[in-house]
């Protein structure tokens, strides 16, 4: 409300951005901006630190001694750089994803529901469905690698019968 | 965008790996931290010791900062454990100040009386500074001298400061920069302040 774009703003030698953004009153975009430009305009830098100094002497805050601020840049310089950012954004600022989602739902749903085939009569699923049987290869293959693990595992070798299952399977396949 | 929400943009920066924009929170909170801490501990050395240590703790608990809170009250409370800690340590018991006292920063308590924790070396510096800042706002004209008091010792928001002084907002914000730069320029010399010097 009633904030205007200074960051972006035909003069930019002023740097009344600086002040407005310490008081919280810039625009949201203009605020992104300005913190970016902060970081790196040695000028808006030294600016943010007076003003910040301005503020707390009026307010009677006690003054720290002069080497502090040296001392602080220099524990943090030596910190290992933190790369944790939050979270992508909240569901409640990005809505168009989940209207987006939703419809390919929907879509996918209708789809489904609406064809049918070309050719010949419906046939019963239960019909064409063969249940599947475990192929006696495939775990003749898998029984000698779990019974070469089992003693890694602590359930394995605490419970008899699969102890058991595995030493039997692994002589049966010698 | 309020304060708070340029605080935790600040962080969010800081934890994407941009350590400038967490220096640019210490700047903005190492004073306040300081009065804060000063009612805890006496000695000037061991309140700057706790608020180094207290920063120090805030940027490696930065993942764990959820915004919930803002930056501010997180930074006191990780403050305010560091010096019981620290008086704890030291076998020492805390001055008779309430928590509410100690962590209510929006409404200091008036009966508290902000310790002084400057080294006497320091001391000089530190009256200098006040002093220049106090006669630079005396000297300023009456409109930018309300305007820059409205705004930071009473807290007032530039539409509030606008409504009490009939003018236009931008009028504000541009009364609040000029007093600033006016305060500033009597403060550089003192400071030794230059173009590439941040802090």
């Amino acid at each position: 409300m009633n904030k205007l774009n200074l960051v972006t703003a035909p003069d930019t030698r002023s740097e009344e951005w600086v002040s407005a953004m310490l008081d919280g009153e810039l625009e949201t975009d203009d605020c992104l901006q300005a913190i970016s430009r902060l970081g790196k305009d040695a000028s808006a830098s030294r600016r943010w630190a007076e003003y910040c100094l301005i503020g707390d002497v009026l307010r009677a805050c006690p003054q720290d001694s002069a080497g502090l601020g040296a001392r602080l840049q220099a524990a943090l310089a030596e910190e290992p750089t933190i790369v944790a950012p939050l979270p992508s954004p909240t569901i409640e600022r990005r809505p168009l994803y989940w209207v987006a989602a939703a419809a390919a739902v929907a879509a996918i749903t209708w789809g489904v529901l609406h064809s049918t085939p070309e050719t010949g009569p419906a046939i019963p699923v239960a019909v064409l469905a063969t249940p599947a049987e475990p192929s006696p290869v495939a775990a003749n293959d898998v029984m000698p690698l779990l019974a070469a693990h089992q003693d890694y595992t602590y359930a394995v070798v605490s419970d008899p019968d699969m102890k058991f299952t595995a030493i039997a399977a692994s002589e049966g396949r010698r | 965008m309020s304060e708070r929400e340029i605080d935790r943009q600040l962080v969010e920066r800081a934890r994407r790996g941009d350590k400038r924009a967490f220096e640019l929170l210490v700047e903005k909170y190492r004073r306040r931290l300081l009065r804060l801490l000063s009612r805890m501990v006496r000695n000037a050395e061991e309140v700057e010791d706790i608020a180094q240590e207290t920063f120090i703790k805030a940027y490696r608990a930065l993942p764990n900062f959820r915004g919930d809170a803002a930056f501010y009250t997180w930074l006191y409370r990780i403050g305010v454990n560091t010096a019981k800690n620290f008086l704890a340590n030291r076998g020492r018991n805390m001055p008779t100040v309430s928590d509410q006292a100690m962590s209510d920063e929006d409404e200091p308590d008036e009966r508290l009386v902000a310790q002084d924790v400057n080294t006497p070396e320091s001391m000089l510096l530190s009256k200098q500074v006040a002093l220049a800042v106090n006669e630079a706002v005396e000297a300023l004209p009456e409109e930018l001298r309300t305007a820059i008091t409205l705004r930071e010792m009473e807290g007032l928001s530039y539409e509030e400061i606008a409504t009490l002084m009939g003018c236009p907002i931008g009028t504000v914000r541009s009364r609040i920069f000029r007093a600033r730069e006016a305060i500033a320029a009597k403060l550089r010399p003192i400071l030794g302040t230059s173009e590439d010097k941040r802090w």
